[in-house]
């Protein structure tokens, strides 16, 4: 496994509104990934989790500071560079499922494909491979609404890999599951990551789940420490 | 393709939608067949005359019924510059004796074997000279019953002339009447009475010629006035009236269905914020989903532009003759057109929805 350099964060900052009202939300955050590392971020809810999961998904503007995913650099690129820099580098896995409801669990997949641009016949054949892996071929043409909660996030994880990214976003995976299909779908990702040498990044409030990553830091008001 | 999964998954919103828009297209080609067909009677046989200009008095403002051409002025225009063939036609508006309640026709005085004399359908022409004849309009024989070989008494100047129906044209209407055309001499005695020999000898003269016919006419002959079979036809009372009453109700049509398609979509995008959120979150641009968007748009309207068609052709086959509604290739092209452009400017709002939603929401998001 090479240790290539995924993430790297440096002094990171996020502040909402201006003055007294302010809100200091990540407060310089420094920390690293290399591909094949699963880091969880743990905290509670106001903690800041979610606003540095989307800095580093670059959905979010940083107040300061400096982030890097897969070798590029966030805080130059625009709104269309960072909507392709989410195609190209990175893989999410929302806290609800967030499936298209009227597609198909490969259809999921290959929406993916169809916003990436990418060729259609190769597509095919890297989502029915997903699925087979997911364990999920029976349920292949299954819409969202008649798969169980595992069903649907082990799609969203079979989406997240479909582009291929070089770092994956898991936000609060296991909201919607009971503990013990909470507990299969974190291991899944965790191999899943371990396997295909990606970086991935997990926020979650539950410190069990926290336990299978490789590595965990935690963050309170906005402070990031790592364990 | 997503647009199309979408439209499937949610085929009994979409086909709800389709179903308006197809109401609408069939309203707008409805009233577009209706304000077609009203020109069409006002005086359709205007502009069907073989000719480049049509010659009236002065100070008729180009009126059939006020226009009145004597004899001197008639040889003046044969003989101006520029004109190649010239013939004298009039109009009179008759009362046939049979079934009165139809209202008067129009009888069309013309010149036998010149450019005056209408194309026959059926039955025979009109010999030069040939008086008691006519040729029956279609709309004239539907409208009256009648048939070729019929023989109609009409009153004019209080005294009943007969005509027999010799052959059938297809010219159109005069004035909402239903013409027959006949000598140019019974037109006088028609309009004038037997015996006057000063009195006029045309309302207008049909010329056919170079582009500079009319300005030569203008110029070389005193008291006239030139336009082409067009501008005469702008000038019928009514027309301008009801073309502008047909495109405002086409005009509300269109703007009705831009709306109802414009708030039907926006409504869709605003069910589907999270989605697009969501969408967005894994790198679909707004253009991306915008264009999700337009397929699904053109792909309803067009359906039901499809089915629209084919109801308004129904209707007329199987509504009356004698309802004016005249369905135009290129009437029926350009509003739906027309409705197609609507629908998609309908649909700007959407984008303008979609274009502000921001892809941060799809975290933190429950389904």
């Amino acid at each position: 496994m090479s240790a290539e350099l995924t993430v790297e964060v440096r002094d990171l900052n996020k502040i909402y509104g201006s003055g007294e009202r302010s809100v200091h939300a990540v407060r310089d955050a420094t920390f690293s990934a290399h591909a094949g590392e699963f880091l969880a971020i743990v905290g509670p809810s106001g903690s800041g989790k979610t606003t540095l999961l989307a800095m580093l998904g670059g959905l979010l503007t940083p107040t300061s500071g400096h982030v890097s995913v897969g070798g590029v650099e966030l805080m130059s690129l625009g709104s269309d560079q960072l909507a392709r820099f989410r195609r190209q580098k990175v893989g999410f896995v929302f806290q609800g499922f967030n499936l298209l409801p009227y597609l198909s669990a490969r259809k999921n997949l290959l929406a993916i494909a169809q916003i990436g641009g990418l060729a259609r016949a190769a597509a095919r054949g890297r989502a029915d491979r997903l699925l087979e892996e997911l364990g999920l071929t029976e349920r292949a043409n299954a819409y969202p609404a008649e798969m169980s909660g595992g069903e649907r996030q082990r799609v969203a994880i079979g989406r997240a890999l479909m582009n291929d990214p070089s770092l994956i976003l898991v936000d609060e995976p296991t909201a919607n599951l009971d503990t013990a299909r909470g507990k299969q779908v974190v291991e899944m990702l965790a191999s899943e990551v371990g396997q295909r040498n990606k970086a991935a990044l997990m926020v979650t409030h539950d410190m069990r789940m926290a336990e299978y990553a490789g590595r965990r830091l935690t963050i309170e008001d906005g402070t990031l420490t790592e364990h | 393709m997503l647009a199309f999964e979408e439209l499937w998954h949610r085929r009994g919103q979409f086909v709800l939608i389709m179903l308006i828009v197809t109401m609408i297209a069939y309203l707008v080609v409805m009233m577009g067949a209706l304000g077609a067909g009203l020109l069409d009677l006002a005086g359709s046989a205007v502009k069907r005359l073989d000719a480049d200009t049509l010659v009236f008095r002065a100070r008729a403002n180009l009126s059939l019924q006020q226009s009145e051409l004597g004899q001197p002025t008639v040889d003046g225009i044969r003989s101006a510059s520029a004109v190649s063939a010239a013939a004298r036609l009039g109009y009179v508006s008759v009362q046939p004796i049979l079934k009165p309640e139809i209202g008067p026709a129009a009888f069309i005085g013309f010149e036998p074997g010149t450019i005056s004399a209408p194309k026959i359908r059926a039955g025979r022409a009109l010999e030069p000279g040939e008086r008691g004849a006519v040729l029956a309009d279609t709309s004239y024989l539907d409208r009256h019953g009648a048939k070729i070989g019929d023989t109609v008494e009409v009153i004019s100047r209080g005294t009943t002339h007969a005509f027999k129906i010799v052959g059938e044209v297809d010219q159109g209407s005069f004035f909402f009447q239903a013409p027959m055309w006949g000598n140019i001499d019974d037109w006088r005695a028609l309009k004038y009475g037997d015996g006057s020999p000063d009195a006029p000898v045309a309302t207008l003269v049909m010329v056919q010629g170079s582009e500079a016919v009319r300005n030569s006419l203008e110029r070389e002959v005193a008291d006239i006035e030139a336009a082409t079979p067009d501008q005469v036809f702008e000038k019928i009372p009514g027309v301008t009236a009801q073309r502008s009453t047909a495109n405002s109700i086409q005009g509300f049509g269109l703007v009705i269905g831009a709306l109802v398609i414009g708030v039907f979509f926006y409504v869709l995008t605003l069910q589907k914020v999270g989605q697009i959120g969501v969408l967005k979150a894994l790198g679909a641009s707004s253009w991306f989903i915008f264009t999700q968007l337009l397929v699904q748009v053109l792909i309803v309207s067009l359906l039901g532009l499809g089915l629209a068609l084919p109801a308004a052709i129904l209707t007329l086959r199987f509504l009356p003759g004698n309802v004016p509604l005249l369905l135009e290739q290129r009437g029926v092209v350009m509003s739906m057109a027309l409705i197609l452009v609507t629908a998609i400017v309908g649909v700007a709002f959407s984008g303008r929805k979609i274009a502000s939603i921001d892809a941060l929401i799809a975290l933190g998001q429950q389904q």
